[in-house]
């Protein structure tokens, strides 16, 4: 046997599974080969140490600061969430000014109807509901409550619905002031 | 494990009284992984609940037919060999240092322990910790979890995403590289030169 066979015989010894006669064969090995019996001693003391070596615990409190610690990230990700809604709602606040800025102005071929319309309330339901939005979703982060997965499909629903209602009405004072002007 | 897999149930529903429940059960094992592979208390204290964190966000990604406490190891696994990796960049060779035990100031013994027991405990662990230290990540990672969790050959391949026969080697690797260590620090005798090798 020569000293590679021997090293894998040690793993093997190691790990409990070496057969009766390889037992023999290693200690023949052992018995006249100086720098192999030198690293199986090695190899037993950290076998040893390494077996005796005890799980070592954390210091007392640590489920409490792990505790801390995912409910400081939570509500960090919650105020996220919260503050997400807010620009939204403040870019759809102000989405009117944005709207006469960069896009151009399309006048539609049913103006003077939906003008009509307007006439009956549609521009003061659209304000009504975009300063609840506006105030709901406030409250919301400065009480730092959590909106479910529903509650944000809910109200993203509301935000498609009421930028349509913005738009519309965007044009019907587009259409109106166009009608008006000589 | 019923109730276990109860607390599993409620932390994924947002029960962070279950979870909680979770980390009391695993947080020695978690981070004693931890401390064996980083070296270092506050390290193992951040990494260990960096772990715990991690598992939270993934808890819907478990797989139920697995043990848990094995899908929690492989994520500590993981987690210590990229700092590891990472402190590597910029890390030193400390072995000398390390092999000296200086300033260690790992686990404290217990108060009912012996003080002579304790001060031999304590030069043991520091040993134990020098000894790791030597070690490049992936084999350290093989010893932690063969001999602190007694886990088999192909267990470890599997949290490891590694092979059997990989693991063997890094084991084989491993082992001999600690008895050398242990051989050039004076802790053991060393291995006789050759005659015709000069002195």
């Amino acid at each position: 046997m020569n000293c590679e066979e021997a090293g894998l015989l040690m793993m093997d010894a190691l790990d409990g599974t070496l057969v009766l006669s390889d037992v023999n064969r290693l200690e023949a090995h052992l018995d006249r080969c100086p720098v192999c019996q030198a690293e199986w001693t090695a190899l037993q003391a950290v076998e040893n140490w390494l077996g005796r070596a005890p799980l070592v615990p954390p210091a007392p409190g640590f489920a409490d600061r792990v505790a801390a610690r995912l409910a400081r990230q939570n509500a960090r990700r919650r105020l996220g969430g919260g503050l997400v809604v807010l620009a939204a709602a403040a870019l759809l606040a102000f989405a009117p000014l944005l709207q006469g800025w960069l896009l151009p102005l399309p006048l539609s071929p049913d103006a003077e109807v939906i003008r009509q319309l307007a006439r009956h309330g549609l521009v003061v339901v659209w304000h009504t509901l975009r300063g609840l939005w506006i105030a709901a979703h406030a409250l919301a982060a400065g009480l730092d409550l959590s909106l479910g997965a529903a509650a944000h499909a809910a109200l993203g629903a509301l935000l498609l619905f009421l930028l349509g209602l913005q738009s519309g009405a965007y044009r019907l004072r587009s259409a109106d002031r166009r009608v008006q002007t000589p | 494990m019923d109730t276990e897999r109860d607390w599993i149930e409620r932390a994924r529903q947002g029960d962070q009284a279950a979870f909680t429940q979770l980390v009391e059960t695993y947080q020695v094992p978690v981070y004693n992984l931890a401390y064996r592979m980083l070296g270092d208390p506050m390290e193992a204290e951040e990494a260990a609940q960096e772990t715990f964190l991690r598992a939270y966000r993934e808890l819907h990604r478990y797989d139920p037919t697995r043990k848990f406490s094995a899908w929690l190891l492989a994520i500590a696994a993981h987690h210590c060999i990229d700092l590891l990796r990472r402190r590597r960049l910029t890390w030193l060779s400390l072995e000398e240092e390390t092999l000296q035990a200086a300033g260690w100031t790992g686990p404290e013994a217990g108060p009912e322990t012996d003080p002579e027991q304790a001060v031999e405990q304590a030069e043991r662990e520091a040993q134990v910790q020098a000894l790791l230290a030597t070690l490049p990540p992936d084999y350290r990672m093989a010893i932690v979890l063969r001999y602190w969790y007694d886990l088999s050959y192909e267990e470890i391949a599997q949290m490891t995403e590694s092979t059997v026969s990989a693991v063997k080697s890094r084991l084989f690797r491993a082992r001999r590289m600690l008895a050398r260590a242990a051989q050039q620090a004076g802790l053991v005798p060393n291995a006789p030169r050759p005659a015709s090798e000069p002195a």
